[in-house]
């Protein structure tokens, strides 16, 4: 797959200084007159290969400009999963800023325990660190939380919600004692619009009240919390496919097994209602974003440290220690009470 | 006319009307376009591009992850 994509992003490129030949598939050709490859139906315009890359590129940095997600002297944790979007998140904030001396990026991954989806994506997350030079760490469930996915799942359903608040927790954590200033993640329009309907769906207002291109919840900063970016948030889901295949981005494109639940089913309503009424991505985001103001008015639990780990929490006991009750013995980062019960655990299991 | 379409690696043949496009061909499919990128031997085309009889078009598929 990865040598096809190579050869489709060869192709995609006129030879150098070779007349651009009229492609008669394009309806209309890019403004710039080169063959079409992609159109962007909400805004009525084709795009040819590189005026293409370069749109994506100036809309990802308005949205760092915009909203000031990337400052002077910021170290970036880039959450790197080795799938599309966030392999091309690292490509993109190394293309910005990686002369600049100020800025530095590290790579974070998280190996929840997937047998047949993880060990092939981490692949893809090595190769681009390695082609990009960009310092790379991984973190997995197993040693952080105490068991695999997998191994949880045994004896647990709701897979999604194990595996999203063990993978917060992880890069959190991860983010943090790598002294970042910013965690990156690579969440895109798709990804937005689809959260934003799920929590109208399941009425959680104040769920919704913390999603935006700064994480509200991360945006105070402190409390352990390092602040959430998300700079693909205005780019779809299938831009950042081509962007990826354009580029030779290594990535993933596997799926993962245990995804079900209410996503799917949004997703899919919402890729039908796009064919249909181009644009509705946009305007669920953008509708939200007015509602924002409103939403973050709300009365709302504080943050707090977790009771059992120390962790940045709205409730006593953080999601993370309810879900993955195993983390507190194994989690070498909580301070003095997971210390404890460390001890605990192997004086036990000597006189065993 | 008959083309191939080829997923994930799959190769499944089609019959389509004369003068059909991509578009045509995901269609018959069940393929909702905003869900793959279509490309034609190694170039990525557009869902609006006309099919001949023996075409190979590969399609990309955007969703991914978890």
């Amino acid at each position: 797959m990865a040598s096809k994509r190579s050869a489709i992003r060869r192709a995609a490129r006129p030879p150098a200084g070779a007349a651009v030949p009229r492609n008669q598939d394009a309806p209309s050709p890019c403004a710039c007159g080169k063959p079409a490859i992609y159109v962007r139906r909400h805004e009525g315009r084709a795009y040819c290969r590189s005026c293409f890359c370069e749109s994506l590129e100036a809309k990802v940095r308005k949205t760092i400009l915009k909203h000031r997600l990337v400052e002077k002297g910021d170290r970036i944790a880039v959450g790197l999963s080795g799938g599309k979007d966030s392999s091309s998140l690292l490509f993109l904030l190394h293309r910005f800023f990686a002369k600049r001396p100020d800025i530095s990026l590290v790579a974070i991954s998280v190996d929840e325990g997937i047998a047949g989806y993880r060990s092939q994506t981490l692949e893809k997350a090595k190769a681009l660190c390695r082609q990009l030079g960009v310092e790379h760490q991984i973190v997995s469930f197993r040693q952080g939380l105490g068991k695999t996915l997998d191994h949880r799942l045994r004896d647990a359903k709701d897979s999604c919600t194990y595996c999203g608040v063990g993978r917060r927790y992880l890069l959190n954590q991860a983010a943090r004692e790598a002294k970042a200033s910013k965690l990156a993640v690579g969440h895109n329009l798709d990804d937005e619009a689809q959260s934003v309907l799920m929590n109208f769906f399941r009425g959680d207002l104040l769920r919704a009240g913390r999603m935006g291109t700064l994480a509200a919840d991360a945006a105070q900063g402190g409390q352990g919390f390092v602040p959430r970016i998300k700079p693909l948030r205005f780019i779809p889901e299938r831009e950042l496919t081509l962007y990826a295949v354009l580029k030779g981005i290594p990535y993933s494109d596997a799926e993962c097994h245990y995804i079900r639940g209410l996503r799917p089913l949004v997703r899919d309503f919402l890729y039908d209602l796009e064919n249909r009424y181009p644009g509705t991505r946009y305007a669920v985001v953008e509708s939200f974003d007015k509602l924002k103001p409103a939403l973050r008015a709300l009365p709302r639990q504080p943050l707090r440290a977790c009771s059992r780990c120390g962790e940045p929490s709205s409730q006593e006991v953080c999601k993370a220690c309810e879900l993955w009750p195993g983390k507190r013995a194994r989690n070498r980062t909580v301070p003095a009470r997971r210390s404890r019960d460390s001890g605990q655990v192997k004086k036990q299991q000597r006189t065993r | 006319m008959r083309v191939h379409a080829i997923r994930q690696g799959k190769q499944e043949a089609v019959d389509l009307p004369k003068g059909s496009t991509v578009k045509d061909l995901l269609g018959k499919l069940g393929v909702n376009p905003e869900t793959v990128l279509t490309a034609r031997g190694e170039r990525i085309i557009l869902e609006t591009a006309p099919l001949q009889a023996g075409d190979r078009i590969e399609l990309i598929r955007v969703i991914s992850g978890g």
